[in-house]
């Protein structure tokens, strides 16, 4: 058994290691510090419609949306969807808009629907606004660099993509629980986006930026196609590699802005992906466990008493440094702040147990908090609600 | 479903399963008989205790069955011995049948002792309202029900396809009061050798969807349909040489100032269990070039089933022909299955040939349409291909798949899709829909021989 867990731990390690060194290779500064891996300028420009749903007050909302409206892109607009017209997004959005008037906005209430992914409810309707060929949504947290879009876009007419997914850049952390989300976006999320993809071709599409083939998501039916199913994003990619679409990257980052996020809002937002992956796919969830060597080792430590605390050193030292690396190679911006190294150590240990709590809320719940909502969800993520007589899901057949 | 809301009255409740497509497929059409909707039993709300389990038990059996087929060895097996379980019986030499079955006494006791439907009557808002089910087991558990708490109720049972097995019939046919609502001359008389009395089989047609018909005494969207359709099936006009003057006394006069789109549409229906998706490629393989020159659009139905979408387009992006869907390809799918019927009926007016295994769309060449036949998946279906063939509505194909556009365009040059256009529709009953509504109205029933009437 001894064994069995020092092999985990080794693989555990072993892939640790794999993650860093590729967030390394692939960190956000590499097409300037590389100039051979710097894209050159797509020849046409397929029109590009931004879809952004938005709710409520976002850290840092203005500068973000107003890095959509500085892109070197030449052919684009911009869809946004508030839930209603009291929303307080609503007149940052529409500050913003009228900064830049030569830029096309279109700005629509859309209601919120209960029994639908109310992401997908939203997207449904910009779509219908939009004119774009391709369709490029962001979450109202994301902020990008003037040449985001046009590297993207490089990537879809290169590749022959109709979805082009990034890796996420968690970043502008002022609280302790901010910093630990920033560096697991960083090193978990977006380690795990550039490492299957890059070693198993494998893609894992985050929600947060995805540019998609307007002719892709059509023969679907539209977006409404994902309607049933708060995963979306997991459920977009799957589907379009089955339909025999490719989908691609080419490492473009986006910024995700979390400032001042708190332990309480952090573990909802954790527990939330955790149930939804746990509903997607069990088995690779219950691998995850490997992911997490400090509290594996631990583990290894209770059940094996103090032969095992020398590996639980060495393995919480290899793991912060391994983050620490991350943390160095990826977020320019935090690493620009003292305190955020003097708490790193601190940082990477909290995270990992919360990490554990977070780990056992799907063996307890499928209830996930979605927008103040609460929603059950089953197998692949599905809404389930009584279905009235004329619904009918065919999920179960 | 409630999509016309109505103050008129609720004529019938409509009951129906989920079981592959056809028996919801066949309640659709009556959908607003009643306010409610159609019930659909064994799912959402409408099931008893611990009952939901079992349907849905049930249908993945028939989903794995439907598919076994393209599974080795064990597959094939399974399905061999369920088609076993399910056959019916020779009609010749013509004999007594009314001895129940083992698949009767199962049902029985499935309604007896594990309490199949014992909610079914409490699901319904009206008390005396009569009840169109589309599924045997729930006309059957229902009557026996009423039966036992003495209570009377006309209650309908609609047939989809073209022979029927022993199952249909409960165990004492004589002391059954189910009505039977038949599509064709051949469950009549199989009906009638199980034993059931001839005053409660009535000869209505399969209900096929009015917004593919028109009104009952002018036919007026078939009509139109139908004589555009003759013409792109006929560039050649040899199926004119024959029937001009037929087609114009029964759909009026063609004007010859009238231009016909001479591009052929091909639907393909997959099926409600996907059975046959793997299909979909090799009819792509055979029909590309003339997808590509925009001789033939192909319209694949997809069902409901989002595996069934995501396979089909695979092979629409493995042949490199997405750019053409929304030109020559089109794809017909919902995931909610009455939404998909809707579509599937928009878009049958613009379809020139039906390609299918003979399910209960079989009947659907009543709305002058030649079906190209696959292979059928149980005994029921050979009978429908039977039936197709014997009114020389459905044609199988002369070739393989991989070459279906050869093939398609001999057919079409040489008249014989517009011939067995013509010949569903003269033959086959189109008024399902009407006969069935007056007859549960008014109890008027009569059958008629003419084309345009039956």
């Amino acid at each position: 058994m001894k064994i069995v867990v020092l092999i985990l731990l080794s693989l555990s390690s072993l892939y640790l290691i794999i993650i860093t060194i590729l967030t390394i290779i692939f960190r956000p500064e590499r097409k300037s510090s590389r100039s051979g891996l710097k894209l050159s300028s797509p020849a046409v420009y397929p029109p590009v419609s931004i879809l952004k749903p938005v709710r409520g007050l976002d850290d840092e909302l203005e500068e973000n949306l107003e890095s959509f409206y500085r892109l070197d892109y030449p052919v684009y607009e911009m869809i946004f969807a508030l839930d209603d017209w009291n929303d307080p997004a609503g007149e940052i959005v529409r500050k913003v808009a009228d900064k830049y008037p030569h830029i096309r906005t279109v700005i629509l209430a859309t209601g919120h629907s209960s029994t639908q992914n109310p992401k997908i409810h939203k997207l449904s309707r910009m779509e219908s606004e939009s004119r774009g060929r391709l369709l490029w949504i962001t979450d109202s947290n994301i902020r990008v660099e003037p040449d985001t879009l046009t590297r993207l876009v490089a990537e879809y007419i290169s590749t022959g993509a109709s979805l082009v997914f990034s890796p996420i850049l968690g970043s502008s952390s002022q609280s302790f629980a901010s910093l630990m989300e920033n560096s697991s976006l960083n090193f978990f999320t977006s380690g795990n986006v550039i490492t299957l993809w890059k070693l198993f071709a494998q893609p894992v599409v985050v929600g947060k930026s995805m540019l998609i083939d307007r002719l892709a998501i059509r023969t679907f039916g539209g977006f409404q196609y994902f309607r049933e199913y708060l995963a979306e994003d997991y459920l977009i990619g799957k589907s379009f590699l089955k339909s025999g679409f490719k989908v691609s990257t080419n490492y473009t980052w986006v910024m995700n802005i979390s400032q001042k996020a708190t332990f309480h809002s952090l573990f909802k937002r954790l527990a939330r992906w955790a149930k939804l992956r746990y509903q997607i796919n069990r088995p690779v969830y219950l691998m995850e466990i490997i992911l997490n060597p400090i509290v594996l080792s631990l583990f290894g430590a209770a059940a094996f008493g103090p032969i095992f605390w020398q590996p639980v050193l060495l393995i919480t030292a290899l793991k912060i440094f391994l983050e620490y690396v991350n943390f160095l190679a990826v977020n320019v911006k935090d690493r620009q702040h003292l305190l955020n190294h003097l708490l790193f150590p601190a940082v990477v240990v909290a995270k990992d147990f919360m990490f554990l709590a977070v780990y056992l809320t799907p063996f307890l719940s499928s209830t996930v908090d979605w927008r103040g909502g609460k929603i059950k969800v089953g197998r692949n993520s599905i809404i389930c609600q009584t279905p009235a007589y004329e619904r009918f899901s065919f999920e179960e057949a | 479903m409630k999509d016309f809301p109505s103050k008129k009255p609720d004529i019938a409740h409509i009951v129906s399963v989920h079981m592959g497509l056809g028996h919801l497929r066949a309640a659709y059409p009556l959908r607003n008989f009643s306010r409610e909707g159609i019930i659909i039993w064994g799912s959402g709300k409408f099931a008893g205790p611990g009952e939901k389990k079992y349907w849905r038990a049930v249908r993945k059996i028939y989903y794995f069955l439907s598919r076994s087929g393209s599974y080795p060895v064990i597959g094939r097996l399974s399905l061999k011995t369920i088609l076993a379980i399910q056959n019916i019986p020779s009609f010749y030499p013509r004999k007594d049948r009314r001895r129940s079955t083992s698949a009767v006494k199962f049902l029985k006791l499935l309604i007896e002792k594990a309490g199949l439907c014992r909610t079914l009557s409490g699901h319904l808002s009206s008390e005396n309202l009569p009840v169109i089910h589309t599924f045997y087991a729930t006309a059957i558990a229902q009557e026996m029900l009423l039966r036992r708490e003495n209570k009377q109720r006309n209650i309908y049972l609609l047939i989809c396809d073209a022979d029927i097995n022993r199952v249909w019939v409960p165990e004492k046919p004589q002391e059954s009061r189910i009505k039977y609502l038949v599509p064709c001359t051949r469950v009549k008389s199989r009906l009638l050798s199980y034993g059931v009395k001839e005053e409660q089989i009535f000869m209505t047609g399969f209900p096929l969807p009015v917004e593919n018909i028109g009104t009952e005494t002018g036919l007026e969207v078939l009509r139109l349909d139908l004589k555009a359709r003759l013409k792109r099936l006929d560039p050649k006009g040899k199926f004119f040489a024959y029937h001009r003057h037929s087609v114009s006394h029964l759909l009026g006069k063609n004007n010859p100032n009238e231009t016909v789109d001479d591009r052929l549409t091909v639907m393909f229906a997959i099926g409600g269990a996907g059975a046959q998706v793997n299909l979909v490629d090799k009819i792509i393989i055979g029909l590309q070039d003339f997808i590509r020159s925009g001789r033939i659009r192909l319209v694949l139905s997809c069902g409901v089933k989002r595996q069934v979408l995501e396979k089909v387009l695979k092979f629409i992006n493995t042949r490199g022909l997405l750019n053409q869907i929304g030109r020559n390809i089109e794809l017909v799918f919902h995931d909610e299955v009455f939404n998909y019927f809707e579509q599937f009926n928009c878009w049958l007016r613009q379809t020139d040939v039906l390609w299918t295994k003979p399910s209960e769309l079989s009947f659907y060449c009543a709305l002058g349409l030649p079906v190209l036949m696959s292979e059928p998946i149980g005994p029921q279906e050979e009978y429908n291909k039977r039936w197709l063939t014997e009114i020389h509505a459905g044609l199988e194909p002369p070739g393989l798949p991989e070459y279906c556009g050869e093939w398609l365009m001999d057919l079409r040059d040489n008249g014989r899709l517009a011939e067995a256009a013509w010949d569903g529709f003269l033959k086959a009953r189109k008024l399902g829909y009407y006969k069935i509504k007056r007859l549960i109205e008014t109890g008027e029933y009569n059958e008629d021989i003419s084309p345009l009437n039956q």
